[in-house]
């Protein structure tokens, strides 16, 4: 007799359903568990990435500013000033805009740099930076020399023009048009003697300048404030510097933890070329020593350079300021309305636009600057 | 009538219904046995990621109050090694038009409130030939309003309008503003007897964020704050990174087999202040 289905019975059938229904509960939440996990993780990594692409765009947007972009930024329009992808695939965009409602208002800028994840999954994250424009440089590269009162050029030079360092124009964007002699001294009328062994050279050899010398001088003073606190190299007043000169660290590269290591002006090929340090002096400052350097270099008492000594850079003096043997080539301001300054036998100042332009653009003083106080913040969306 | 006989009847007989029930047994304790064990790992794993959860939260919300903090500016009000008072910035903006105790805004981003606790940092441009004498002024919100008198260069209408309660003298239109409201950041003990991380608006109670943690004693929140030298200060107004460490607690015990315990998990992160 043939058995039908119908007459079949047993749950072994029911119970294996059943059994590999529960199973794959069990297995599908374990699933459901481990991928929400594995998402909350992925989720936080690529968070951070989105965050540190955003900021590579803003030092990206710094890096290669574009005055071009940030001038012709309408006021609330953002302009792109800079994208890329990083090596790990991260992506970023930086706009510009700038702060503001009219031609009248003073320039800032925002700029807000957007990075996204390289993922599945996404991930955004944009930061921002206030900027300020940076300082005029109409006030630095005047002439060798900006005085506030008496100058005495006894046997010592003064020239509107200097020969720069070999190796110096090829290499550097900042000495393109550097050529063009300038005024030897500004002064207030009257107010320079020459001796007889002395020279004075220039396009004028000397420029009087009465009307706006006080507000020049004026400006002088704050800017030697802004540049004094972004000094890399802090001085205490009566400093004694046995030597001066670059100095090369253990592993090749250069030494700027020493106070003694102002840059090296001469070899381009040396690891200290490019280091041009602001170096703050909170009192009076005597060089004796034979070296060189290149920079800034901030005085807020006298300076005495007697050794055979040479800096390439900018150089301000709030007291009096006795050259002899030494030379500056770049630019000197010695706004004191009571001090003196003497050149004297084998001192040299020269006007260097090409030392003075290398010297600002290493203190990140042609690129606009972050606002003073708070700059950086995030933008939650 | 056609009489049923015992070959018609179909059943099972003792031997079979023991035999089958045995087997039916050792199937259910089988099956038993894997589900409480995987009901013993999923609520592990569970508590396990709540754990790690609260804890990367705990340090995600201290790295973004404290990254944009700027101590020069005065946004930290207190320090100490579990706790931290600072400014909490909620949003920000661009003066396009100043009258009276009133500022319109553009490119607003984040929130304004005018709550009791919510105030606004103006910046406040000096002489334009100095960076160091800019600053940036307090004053708080009396209002925010999206319509309101006023229009912007363009004359079109602000975002935002915000009445304020301060000085307005030496504001000018471009300026950015930036919105915050105080709060404490600190582990206290809830009503469930478990550590948590609150918030607590001046003047207000103290809300969760996230938990449980440890004890303040045991580790549960550890600040550090490190100076330009990277040396331990106190000095609210001088430190410019901070290192943060948290240890969170599973809220229940982990069910495991032997003796059931809480899951401790541990988290530290270091975190540069960007205005310092």
């Amino acid at each position: 007799m043939r058995r039908s289905l119908t007459d079949e019975r047993g749950v072994a059938v029911i119970a294996a359903v059943v059994t590999l229904v529960l199973l794959g509960a069990v297995v599908s939440g374990s699933l459901v568990l481990a991928v929400r996990q594995a998402r909350g993780s992925s989720g936080g990594l690529q968070a951070a990435a989105a965050f540190y692409a955003a900021e590579a765009g803003l030092a990206a947007s710094l890096r290669g500013w574009d005055w071009e972009a940030a001038r012709a930024a309408q006021p609330g329009v953002p302009v792109l000033l800079a994208s890329g992808e990083l090596a790990t695939g991260e992506t970023f965009q930086a706009y510009i805009a700038r702060n503001g409602s009219g031609e009248a208002d003073r320039a800032h800028y925002l700029v807000t740099s957007t990075g996204r994840a390289n993922g599945p999954h996404g991930g955004r994250r944009t930061v921002a930076l206030l900027l300020r424009e940076p300082l005029d440089a109409r006030w630095c590269c005047g002439a060798a020399l900006t005085a506030g009162s008496r100058v005495s050029v006894e046997g010592g030079v003064i020239r509107g023009a200097s020969e720069d360092p070999l190796g110096w124009r090829p290499t550097s964007e900042a000495c393109a048009d550097s050529s063009v002699l300038g005024p030897g001294v500004l002064a207030g009328s009257g107010s320079v003697g020459v001796s007889s062994d002395g020279v004075v050279e220039g396009a004028p050899a000397v420029q009087e300048l009465d009307k706006g010398l006080d507000n020049l001088i004026e400006e002088i003073e704050v800017i030697f404030e802004d540049l004094a606190v972004r000094s890399d190299i802090e001085l205490p007043p009566g400093a004694q510097l046995p030597s001066l000169g670059p100095l090369v660290d253990g592993a090749g590269g250069c030494d700027t933890e020493r106070t003694g290591n102002w840059g090296e002006p001469l070899d381009p090929d040396h690891p200290c070329s490019e280091y041009l340090p602001v170096i703050h002096s909170a009192g009076d400052l005597t060089i004796e020593t034979i070296g060189r350097g290149q920079g800034i270099l901030l005085v807020e008492g006298d300076l005495a350079v007697t050794g055979d000594f040479e800096f390439h850079g900018l150089v301000i003096v709030l007291g009096d300021l006795q050259i002899e043997n030494g030379r500056i080539s770049g630019t000197v301001l010695a706004p004191g309305r009571r001090s003196t300054v003497r050149v004297g036998f084998g001192g040299q100042l020269g006007l260097s636009k090409c030392g003075v332009r290398r010297a600002l653009r290493a203190a990140k003083l042609v690129s606009p600057h972050p606002l003073a106080q708070f700059s950086w913040l995030e933008i939650l969306e | 009538m056609r009489s049923r006989t015992s070959r018609a009847r179909v059943g099972f007989s003792l031997v079979e219904m023991t035999t089958a029930l045995l087997v039916a047994g050792l199937v259910v304790a089988s099956i038993s046995a894997v589900f409480v064990n995987q009901w013993r790992f999923h609520s592990a794993q569970a508590e396990i990621a709540l754990t790690y959860r609260a804890a990367s939260v705990a340090l995600e919300v201290l790295v973004t109050e404290l990254r944009q903090a700027s101590p020069r500016l005065g946004d930290i009000y207190a320090i100490a090694s579990d706790s931290v008072a600072l400014r909490s910035t909620t949003g920000h903006g661009v003066i396009c038009d100043v009258a009276g105790d009133r500022v319109g805004l553009r490119r607003v981003a984040g929130t304004f409130g005018d709550g009791r606790a919510d105030s606004v940092l103006i910046f406040i441009e000096g002489r334009i030939e100095s960076a160091i004498d800019d600053r940036w002024q307090v004053v708080p919100i009396r209002s925010v309003r999206g319509t309101g008198p006023g229009l912007c260069a363009d004359r079109l209408e602000p975002d935002l309008y915000l009445t304020v309660g301060g000085d307005l003298a030496g504001v000018e239109k471009g300026a950015p503003v930036r919105g915050f409201r105080p709060y404490t950041y600190r582990l206290y003990l809830a009503a469930d007897g478990n550590w948590w991380l609150g918030q607590r608006l001046r003047g207000g109670r103290i809300q969760p964020v996230t938990g449980p943690f440890l004890s303040p004693d045991e580790g549960g929140l550890s600040l550090e704050y490190l100076d330009r030298e990277r040396v331990r200060t106190w000095d609210p107004a001088d430190f410019v990174q901070v290192v943060i460490s948290v240890r969170a607690r599973s809220l229940r015990p982990i069910p495991r087999k032997g003796m059931p315990g809480f899951f401790v998990d541990s988290l530290a992160t270091t975190v540069f202040l960007r205005n310092s």
